[in-house]
């Protein structure tokens, strides 16, 4: 018999809903690993300043200090870059199976508006042409704008708020906005390790929770049923 | 033959499109859909162990390895089996032709949902 062009439609629809489905588990482990990546990174980066910052350290300890910063900031990105890359491409498919210019498409744009912004932004301040303190003022721009991104980017691909996200988010922006008053008040622009210790904490509960959720998913969705085509 | 509207600088229907897909696929995709799913999987996460596969598709190990030969021998991915600390791992990676199957898979649903 032919296939009229419902039936393609509504079989190739079919499929592409199936793998979104099934996929949504891999894409909530993947936040899981990138969350734990970002609280070792960030619990890395400022326990190294704070031990910089109250003992006087040799040339030799400052190099590595520097060099351990770029490794780890190397790996946090390189994780980012795969785990928004799986979140991007979801929403495409799912965007492409909707029709919709909807709030994915848009938000798809804007994020790769933002990533553009933020590229340029680290490029900047890398090149360390202001002064010091405008220096610090614009990295505490850059990291609010980082959180919102962040945001973004999960609100995109998970379709509604997740509990975790708001954990992330939150206690990310309540380090960042402490870090940024300290600065105005005392004038140390030194990562306050206390302060950043929230975010790592906060960031390490959102892993555990998206790893917890993640197994749900999977006992619910894959465990029962695997898929609905086999 | 399905014939829907055609942009000038596109101008393959939508049974042609399927067709190239089928024979990417080395299966017809109106009949099966194990290699679409694995083709649609891969392209969303880029690499997947066997295990995730097994998972995703819920197919018995000996038939998803035939299905993944298969997929292999059309160029659309790679087989490689990588070291952990769990022990040896089986990752399967798309290729550029695999990219372009599922882009090709992207164009149909385009082209199918915008009527």
């Amino acid at each position: 018999m032919k296939e009229t062009p419902m039936d393609l439609s509504d079989h190739l629809k079919k499929v592409g809903k199936e793998v979104v489905r099934l996929d949504f588990y891999l894409l909530k482990r993947a936040f899981g690993v990138y969350y734990a990546t970002w609280a070792a990174a960030i619990f890395t980066l400022t326990i190294l300043s704070y031990i910089s910052g109250i003992t006087e350290q040799s040339d030799t300890y400052l190099t590595l200090y520097g060099l351990l910063d770029i490794g780890v900031i190397i790996v946090a990105v390189d994780y980012t870059r795969i785990v928004f890359r799986k979140a991007h491409m979801l929403s495409r498919l799912e965007s492409d199976l909707q029709m919709s210019k909807s709030f994915k498409t848009i938000g798809n744009n804007v994020n790769i508006g933002i990533l553009i912004v933020l590229i340029v932004m680290f490029a900047i301040i890398g090149t360390n042409i202001f002064p010091g303190d405008l220096n610090s003022l614009l990295t505490f721009i850059i990291l609010w704008i980082v959180d919102l991104y962040v945001y973004m980017v999960t609100r995109i691909s998970f379709g509604k708020v997740q509990p975790e996200v708001i954990l992330a988010v939150g206690t990310f922006g309540f380090s960042n906005t402490a870090s940024c008053l300290e600065f105005l008040l005392t004038g140390n622009s030194v990562y306050s390790f206390p302060l950043w210790l929230v975010t790592v904490i906060g960031w390490s509960i959102s892993s555990l929770y998206s790893f917890y959720k993640a197994g749900e998913i999977h006992s619910t969705e894959i465990g029962e049923s695997g898929s609905r085509f086999s | 033959m399905i014939r829907v509207d055609e942009n000038p600088e596109d101008p393959q229907t939508v049974n042609e499109l399927i067709e190239i897909l089928s024979i990417q696929l080395n299966e017809p995709v109106m009949k099966s859909t194990a290699r679409l799913m694995i083709i649609i999987s891969l392209a969303l996460n880029k690499k997947l162990t066997f295990t995730d596969l097994l998972e995703i598709t819920s197919l018995g190990k000996g038939s998803l390895s035939n299905h993944l030969d298969k997929l292999k021998e059309g160029g659309l991915i790679n087989i490689k089996t990588v070291f952990s600390g769990m022990g040896p791992r089986v990752l399967i990676e798309i290729t550029r032709e695999g990219m372009l199957a599922y882009e090709n898979y992207s164009k149909i649903l385009k082209k199918l949902l915008s009527h």
